[in-house]
């Protein structure tokens, strides 16, 4: 204890800030065998009650079904068709919505004249409930794939876009300074000042941004569409299969878990300056 | 305005105005002619929602005139204007009014002769410790080559061989304020603008910083390559520790104040640690702060003439 104190007091700042300070509190094994009693406990429980009909299995959904959904359902070839056409609009919707998102994002933050003209427009229109304009799309679009990714990236673009355009106005003065004094001009100062330090901004946002394609496309595909994940929930809410749809949410959360594990394998490789 | 005279009889060149600097007009390398800096902040909103701006004087006139190769620290209260009179002779400002002439000519953005240090490090914490000291020679279009050894040259120089290699985060305060030191030492400026840049340091470190920096700068005294200091601090001990001559200026408006020379013998650096338990430092320490408070004390009673 003593030891991390005195270097806790040697550390800079900015070091001491970031680094994790070991909290008094349970022993790390613990940890983890509480987390997976919570587990469990609470799918126990959901079991026991759902087979002793304490609610109807059939409305609530039963931990037995779920898993036997998991087995069966998942691995079917209509289960891949849907995965495969939603994965596909979440791929667009993301690739479009954050080169597109970022890089007006970065003009309307770097030319002043075009963020008065244009800046004062994007909140308005982020602030529109975006699943209202599905209904829209579906009419425009039809029940293609351009309908969905219309959708996610009318959500991620706005996000990124504020994200991106605060991210290069906030670079620290300080820096500013130094770099004009040094000599660096217009190009380079943006080069090796300005956008760098927009770097763990954007990343941030992107990372977020994989949640909102995701949620843009599944919303999409809930009001109409040919096949998709979101298809699938209406349609098997709707026949009162909900092991299956329950065997549906289980697996987006694994897709959604393992990309922001990946994002953040990226994000360390990407910004090692970051570390300690 | 009158001359000022040291306690050995010296009389310095400033203060004087224009015919002080005729006398010094060769040796004048950086001057500041009646010049007057003047803000304009954001005030209140109006009733009508539009704001009212006024104006702040933040310095007023300014005349002073620095040799080649002088060791200048600027002391005074914050606020009384040290570190826009550092911008301006960067060029980052200009002055409202009067002239900031360099070897002669208008301080102006960039000058590549100009090093500027901060008080915060200011290092680009997406790159490593060598890339950092490097950034002001690759404006200067430096081979990466020649880059490279240089700025391998210059982290030793400051203590700092074998981090090359390390990031911002991964420095301590001090390592971090001796790469800045090495950045704005790597393209070999001539003037050297320091602003506060031990100030966030521990006691400690700052000694060791101040003499390492003292020794850099001792060691081109009296060659070509002589650097030219205007080193601001709020530490009257630091400023007669380092400098040739301490400049005291007070707020509201920023102004000179008093004006000495400081004849400690140099090099300082080899102990700097004892020069200040010396007679001869202690006696100079305590007149620049006899001076500086008999100048706050007129200030204010000549504000209460004044109501």
């Amino acid at each position: 204890m003593a030891v991390t104190a005195v270097r806790a007091e040697t550390t800079a700042l900015g070091a001491a800030k970031s680094r994790r300070t070991r909290r008094e509190g349970l022993p790390r094994w613990a940890v983890y065998v509480l987390r997976l009693a919570v587990v469990v406990v609470l799918v126990g429980l959901w079991q026991i009650a759902a087979s002793r009909h304490w609610f109807d299995p059939t409305t609530f959904g039963k931990p037995s079904g779920i898993w036997s959904a998991i087995i069966h359902y998942l691995p079917s070839s209509h289960a891949r068709g849907s995965l495969k056409a939603t994965a596909e609009a979440v791929f667009w919707t993301f690739v479009i919505g954050s080169v597109a998102g970022t890089l007006f994002g970065l003009i309307l933050g770097l030319t002043k004249s075009l963020d008065d003209v244009l800046g004062p427009f994007l909140a308005p229109i982020n602030s529109i409930p975006r699943i209202a304009l599905a209904p829209l799309f579906i009419a425009w679009f039809g029940l293609t794939i351009s309908a969905k990714i219309v959708l996610g990236v009318s959500i991620v673009f706005f996000i990124l876009a504020e994200n991106a355009r605060s991210s290069v106005r906030s670079v620290d003065p300080d820096l500013m300074t130094m770099a004009r004094v040094v000599g660096l001009k217009k190009a380079a100062l943006l080069w090796k000042v300005v956008l760098p330090s927009a770097v763990p901004t954007i990343f941030a946002g992107l990372r977020l941004t994989f949640t909102y394609s995701l949620l843009g496309v599944i919303a999409s595909e809930m009001i109409a569409a040919a096949s998709g994940i979101g298809q699938d929930i209406v349609l098997y809410s709707s026949s009162y299969q909900i092991d299956t749809v329950f065997a549906i949410l289980f697996e987006l959360m694994v897709i959604a878990v393992v990309v922001n594990w990946l994002f953040a394998i990226a994000e360390r490789r990407l910004l090692v300056w970051q570390r300690t | 305005m009158t001359a000022v005279i040291d306690d050995n009889g010296h009389v310095l060149t400033n203060s004087s105005g224009p015919e002080g600097s005729a006398k010094a007009a060769d040796r004048a390398f950086i001057a500041f002619h009646d010049v007057g800096q003047v803000f304009t902040v954001a005030g209140e909103r109006g009733t009508l929602g539009r704001r009212a701006t006024r104006q702040l004087t933040a310095l007023t006139d300014i005349n002073l005139e620095i040799p080649a190769g002088q060791f200048v620290a600027l002391v005074g209260a914050s606020g009384c204007g040290k570190t826009t009179l550092l911008n301006m002779l960067a060029g980052l400002r200009q002055p409202t009014s009067g002239d900031v002439l360099i070897d002669g000519r208008p301080a102006t953005l960039p000058n590549l002769d100009v090093g500027y240090m901060f008080a915060r490090d200011a290092l680009l914490p997406w790159r490593s410790a060598r890339k950092n000291v490097e950034l002001p020679l690759e404006t200067r279009g430096w081979s990466a080559h020649r880059r490279r050894e240089r700025s391998r040259e210059m982290l030793e120089l400051v203590g700092l061989s074998g981090r090359e290699n390390q990031y911002r985060l991964q420095l301590s305060q001090g390592m971090r304020q001796r790469v800045a030191l090495a950045r704005t030492l790597a393209a070999d400026p001539s003037i050297l603008l320091m602003d506060e840049p031990f100030a966030a340091l521990d006691a400690r470190t700052k000694l060791t910083l101040q003499a390492e920096f003292l020794r850099i700068w001792e060691q081109h005294q009296g060659s070509q390559q002589r650097k030219t200091v205007i080193f601001v601090t709020h530490d009257l001990q630091e400023a007669v520790l380092l400098a040739d001559r301490v400049v005291v200026m007070l707020p509201n408006p920023g102004r000179i104040a008093e004006d000495r020379v400081v004849d400690l013998p140099r090099p300082r650096s080899e102990d700097l640690g004892d020069v200040m338990f010396t007679d001869d430092f202690k006696k100079t320490a305590q007149d620049v702060f006899e001076r500086l408070e008999g100048a706050i004390q007129r200030d204010a009673a000549d504000d209460e003439g004044e109501r």
